[in-house]
């Protein structure tokens, strides 16, 4: 009886044991589960001893006295602990309140304010409460975790204590003036062992009273990292660039629209400084550069700066200019170009001043050779062309001393016949006519004449030059025909020299057919290529063509067919032919008869295009 | 009969050669003008004493490609070159394929009548030396293969006795031989019949 008692009494014991196990296990702060857990022991431990000695009788006195000895071990440690969590209960009001509904934190998410306690444990951000005395009253997980040296509880710490001297003195002026009412905003580097450091934009709060004393603090920390990683690579490639544009050797700068200077280079400081080693020349407009350079430069460079204005305002076409500056006694040579840009749809403009002096000089020492090596290959063909030029001449001069010998002959002597001394000096008069022909010849082909290109018909210069030649063509029996597709085309061409083409080609083709049995002819055709850019014109005789051996030599100077001539019309042809952009050459048509062609571009108005 | 000869001009320019024959016939030569040296080797009498005036730069066949062509067709013509200042290189090559002279243009008259006359007598002699030698050779060629050994040991200096000895001949033999030949030749002594043969070149024989 008595032992059935004692049984059911350490039944009973051990369910409310159990019963503080499941309690334990449900609580979650740590107190509360200390607590319960200790009492959960003592009842369990000592019932278990009571059942395995067995004897719940005739020891159950000493067992019990043992049993309620370690329970009152374990309650007085877990009175400790309750004492120790409900410790802060007493010190602040907030505070206390949180930990009391901690007691109860299994209904917490079902309140409103446990779910804003929640979200504020798990944000991202750093979030504290610290008080006057910079003791934390509260403080997220983010924050803990990012501040806290050891990652244990804040709460009621000091800052100092919690952050480790380095930080904490690094964050105290920022402090010192939050205590005064500020706002303020700092940054600050946090070095975890493993990680990279974590860059941190923390706010800080005053949290004041209605009359202004401030109470504590709000903090608020934000990782920046990623943001701080960006603009240290945008910082990076920024400066790559500036230290690009400043290693560059033009001198850049940028306008806005009122072509006041926004940016510049380190080239501009050369460019704008008037003395070699001085970079003092302070430049704010562009127009200033007028003054600056106006007396050192010619009046290119003020016109060229005008419209350089002109086109940052948006008044005219971009401009490009070679310019010239005299800087400590040398000329130097400048390239200006410019361009527009916009940027955050504001208009500015990109002035380029490239130092071209080099290069110029370059180039002109490499036209100074290549105008020594085409004089050296010229004076090869010196010789042919005096040779040319002295049998061209040599005959007039032959045939004048003949008829001069004649006359004087005739004078001394006694019957002086009048007709026929007047018929030799005739032909003297003729004969000195065509030596000054000749070497009128010759000076135009060694003289080269300016030209003038316009856009003209090409139709109009054939048809003038034809009419010129008609009185010859009725002398030699030539029926020159023509065949015009364009009568709205035009080319860029100097009118007289194309006329000079076209007259030699028609005189050649009706020379060529002098003597012939053949009806002579020739033909003009004009027609336009079908690459719609070349407007081509062929003239054709009745003689026979060309061998193809001869090819294009027939283009070259001193090489000609004729009985009389310096070789030099077709040759005339080609330079000018090439001059105009466009080519000539030599074929024989389909009937085998000679033909000579030339090519020249269309010329497109720009507008018009 | 002609003596001056004939003066051909050879020359493409009209005007120089207009004013060329005139001059000329002006004084007193008979000229004959072509234009191109094709037309002067097709039309020109090859057998009329004169000499050519020929310029040496002209289109089509050049004055030096005529001059080959006559050496080719033995047109024995005194050829006179017409050069201008900077042909002396053809000019010279002119004459050592054997052009008589050259004159540059414009040149003087008086050079020109010189030339033109040196080169017409020059003509004459050869013209001469050409026609003894056909003579020569015509009457040669009638005598008979054994009467022109004879003749050839003739020449030589040799007695008629010698003369059998080195033909293995009688001695009589080569004395109707003897009088055989210079029946023929037209010739009484040996002493004529040497200067006849030195004439036309006969030393050959």
């Amino acid at each position: 009886m008595a032992s059935s008692v004692a049984l059911l009494e350490t039944v009973i014991l051990l369910v409310i044991g159990t019963g503080w196990l499941l309690i334990a296990w449900r609580h979650r702060t740590v107190v509360s589960r200390q607590l319960c857990v200790a009492t959960a022991l003592t009842l369990i431990v000592t019932q278990l001893v009571a059942i395995l000695v067995g004897d719940t009788d005739s020891n159950s006195g000493l067992l019990l006295a043992a049993g309620i000895a370690l329970g009152a071990g374990c309650s007085a440690w877990a009175i400790y602990c309750l004492a120790d969590a409900l410790w802060p209960m007493r010190m602040g009001g907030q505070t206390a309140s949180l930990m009391v509904d901690d007691l109860v934190d299994t209904d917490r998410v079902r309140d409103p304010e446990g779910k804003l306690e929640l979200l504020l444990e798990s944000l991202p951000v750093g979030i504290a409460y610290l008080g006057r005395d910079l003791h934390y009253q509260n403080s997220n997980g983010t924050y803990r975790e990012w501040f806290s040296r050891d990652g244990t509880s804040t709460l009621d710490k000091h800052m100092r204590l919690v952050q480790g001297d380095e930080l904490f003195e690094e964050s105290l002026p920022a402090i010192e003036c939050a205590m005064q009412g500020e706002t303020v905003v700092y940054e600050e580097i946090l070095h975890d062992d493993q990680q990279q450091p974590r860059h941190v934009q923390t706010t800080i709060v005053p949290h004041c009273s209605p009359d202004a004393d401030v109470r504590g603090l709000f903090i608020l920390s934000q990782d920046i990292s990623d943001q701080k990683r960006q603009v240290d690579r945008l910082a990076r490639s920024l400066k790559y660039l500036g230290s690009a544009m400043n290693g560059l050797d033009s001198a850049l700068v940028v306008l806005d629209g009122e072509a006041r200077i926004r940016s510049a280079n380190t080239a501009w400081g050369r460019f704008t400084a008037i003395n070699r080693d001085s970079n003092d020349a302070y430049v704010n407009h562009y127009e200033e550069l007028r003054t600056l350079y106006g007396s050192r430069s010619g009046s290119d460079f003020c016109n060229t700066v005008d419209e350089i204005v002109q086109f940052a305002k948006g008044q005219r076409e971009p401009v490009s200019a070679e310019i010239r500056i005299t800087r400590a006694n040398e000329d130097r040579w400048y390239a200006i170009t410019c361009s527009v840009f916009l940027n955050e749809e504001e208009r500015y403009v990109l002035v380029s001043h490239e130092d071209i002096t080099a290069r110029l000089r370059m180039s002109r020492e490499l036209n100074e050779r290549n105008m020594a090596l085409a004089q050296t290959a010229r004076l090869s063909s010196v010789g042919e062309l005096a040779a040319t030029i002295a049998h061209e001449l040599n005959q007039p001069l032959t045939a004048l001393s003949n008829y001069g010998a004649i006359v004087l002959d005739m004078v001394e002597s006694s019957i002086k016949p009048e007709d026929a001394i007047k018929s030799n000096l005739e032909k003297m008069l003729r004969e000195s006519r065509r030596a000054g022909a000749i070497v009128h010849r010759i000076n135009n082909f060694v003289r080269q004449q300016p030209n003038e290109k316009l856009p003209v018909n090409v139709e109009h210069i054939i048809s003038e030059v034809l009419d010129s030649l008609a009185d010859l063509a009725v002398e030699t029996d030539t029926v020159i025909t023509t065949s015009f597709c364009c009568p709205e085309t035009t080319v860029k061409v100097d009118k007289s020299q194309l006329g000079q083409v076209v007259y030699n080609l028609v005189n050649n083709a009706i020379e060529a057919q002098a003597g012939q049995a053949e009806t002579a002819t020739v033909d003009v055709e004009v027609s336009a290529l079908a690459n719609g850019k070349d407007l081509q014109v062929c003239i054709t005789d009745n003689g026979s063509g060309l061998s193809q051996d001869i090819g294009q030599t027939v283009f070259d100077p001193f090489k000609s067919g004729k009985s009389s001539g310096l070789g030099l019309g077709l040759a005339i042809c080609r330079s000018i032919i090439e001059d105009h952009g466009g080519r000539i050459w030599h074929q024989n048509d389909t009937r085998q008869r000679c033909q000579f062609c030339f090519a020249l571009p269309l010329h497109r108005d720009i507008q018009a295009a | 009969m002609n003596d001056k000869g004939i003066v051909y001009v050879v020359e493409d320019d009209a005007a120089v050669r207009d004013s060329t024959v005139l001059y000329l016939i002006h004084k007193g030569w008979s000229v004959s003008a072509f234009e191109t040296a094709e037309s002067f080797l097709a039309e020109a009498d090859r057998n009329t004493l004169g000499c050519v005036l020929l310029d040496i730069r002209m289109p089509g066949m050049s004055g030096l490609e005529l001059q080959t062509v006559m050496n080719q067709q033995a047109f024995t013509l005194p050829i006179i070159f017409l050069t201008g200042h900077a042909d002396v290189e053809q000019a010279v090559t002119a004459l050592k394929c054997g052009a008589f002279d050259f004159l540059e243009k414009p040149y003087d008259h008086k050079d020109l009548h010189t030339k033109l006359i040196d080169a017409i007598d020059a003509h004459r002699d050869r013209r001469v030396s050409e026609a003894d030698r056909m003579l020569v050779e015509t009457r040669i060629a009638t005598l008979t293969q054994r009467e022109q050994e004879v003749m050839r040991l003739m020449v030589r200096g040799l007695a008629s006795k010698l003369i059998a000895r080195e033909l293995d001949i009688s001695h009589r033999t080569v004395d109707v031989h003897r009088s055989n030949i210079m029946r023929k030749l037209e010739y009484s002594s040996l002493a004529e019949l040497t200067a006849f043969l030195a004439k036309g070149g006969g030393l050959r024989y």
